[in-house]
């Protein structure tokens, strides 16, 4: 099955803007997320430091990469085995039962307790690198094109922000009936 | 025809664009109401012991097996800090901690307090280099201040009363209790209310 161009590439810059926004806030808060690495107990105590500037590095270049689709085209798969790793961790915690974890996600999904909800929005958005990896028709593109591009990442990652941001709102809300 | 539909599609575009930005902003919005009705900062819900009135008592055992007591009239303050080894802010606050218990070691002393699994504590205990602080295990600790969200910090006065308490997230806000202390203010909605 192959896709119209402007598909690929409007989920490219999605995916840049989502990267780019949660490596910028790891990296402005590098202490906080080394903790949160540490809180997720994966690796030795020792290395959290390290692997967070390691986690928070490699978001940042996918984000660059996704943000030049042309220049690295295994990018959407790349960002694909990134988000994999990170699910993996979350499910893992979430088997343990503890669902106390800050997510450490950054960017628009910042201050997040983990749950399975993180784990089905990464699922959908698996997907959707996936359908941006895909091989797509070649065809002529225009001002227009460029425009919807920008659009359609522009709107999505708005949707991505606000569901984020319910997501966060919930395990307030539920504290506030119990409290 | 075409023009029509270009024009459709522009004007769609702005208001798809116009509705996701309020979508967002209305669940922003609900989130901001529900930090500000939750503790956040040294804000206060009111619940657990009031400022002013005497602080439950407990008498402790620490990690390193000696009895702490709490609550009781004593020689100095105590400030009571709620932490896990499993938040990250806890953690960002803990050199400001140890700073603190230098600088105020004339009037104040800290106790940290958890609860949960002694192994783990113990670990994080040493890891984080906390041996300076007595710290105390007690689920029933956290319940009588009800303490609901961490890192929660409780200001008991030499006379054994609660003389401020909250939700703490930074320098400023461990800084606040006690400047409510020296204020006689209990919260910042107290110092609001009467300001007003």
């Amino acid at each position: 099955m192959s896709l119209d161009p402007i598909v690929g590439k409007a989920i490219s810059a999605l995916f840049s803007l989502i990267f780019l926004t949660g490596a910028w806030d790891k990296l402005r808060d590098r202490h906080v997320f080394a903790g949160v690495v540490q809180g997720y107990e994966v690796l030795p105590a020792a290395w959290a430091f390290a692997a967070s500037l390691l986690i928070a590095t490699v978001e940042l270049f996918l984000g660059l990469f996704l943000l030049f689709p042309g220049a690295v085209p295994a990018a959407p798969w790349l960002g694909l085995g990134f988000l994999s790793m990170v699910t993996a961790v979350l499910v893992i915690n979430l088997l343990r039962g503890r669902t106390d974890l800050d997510c450490g996600c950054g960017g628009a999904s910042a201050d997040q307790q983990i749950s399975w909800g993180l784990v089905a929005r990464n699922l959908g958005l698996g997907m959707l690198l996936g359908l941006a990896g895909a091989h797509s028709t070649l065809r002529d593109t225009g001002w227009a094109d460029v425009l919807l591009t920008i659009f359609a990442a522009v709107t999505a990652f708005g949707l991505y922000a606000a569901a984020n941001q319910l997501l966060s709102n919930y395990p307030r809300l539920r504290q506030l009936e119990f409290s | 025809m075409m023009e029509t539909l270009t024009l459709a599609v522009v004007v769609l575009a702005c208001l798809v664009l116009g509705l996701v930005a309020a979508v967002f902003a209305l669940a922003r919005q609900v989130g901001i109401i529900y930090e500000r009705i939750a503790p956040v900062g040294a804000l206060t819900m009111d619940s657990g012991p009031k400022v002013g009135e005497a602080a439950p008592t407990f008498e402790l055992k620490g990690l390193d097996g000696d009895t702490i007591p709490i609550g009781h009239p004593a020689a100095k303050s105590t400030l009571l800090f709620f932490l896990s080894p499993t938040c990250p802010v806890c953690k960002k606050l803990l050199p400001i901690l140890k700073a603190t218990a230098r600088s105020e070691q004339r009037w104040l002393r800290i106790v940290l307090a958890s609860d949960g699994d002694v192994q783990a504590q113990e670990k994080f205990r040493l890891s984080a280099k906390l041996e300076v602080f007595p710290y105390v295990l007690s689920t029933a600790l956290g319940m009588a201040f009800k303490v609901s969200r961490l890192p929660h910090a409780i200001l008991i006065d030499e006379h054994g009363r609660v003389r401020s308490k909250g939700l703490v997230n930074s320098r400023e806000q461990i800084e606040s209790l006690f400047n409510a202390k020296e204020l006689g203010v209990g919260t910042v909605q107290e110092y609001l209310g009467t300001s007003h």
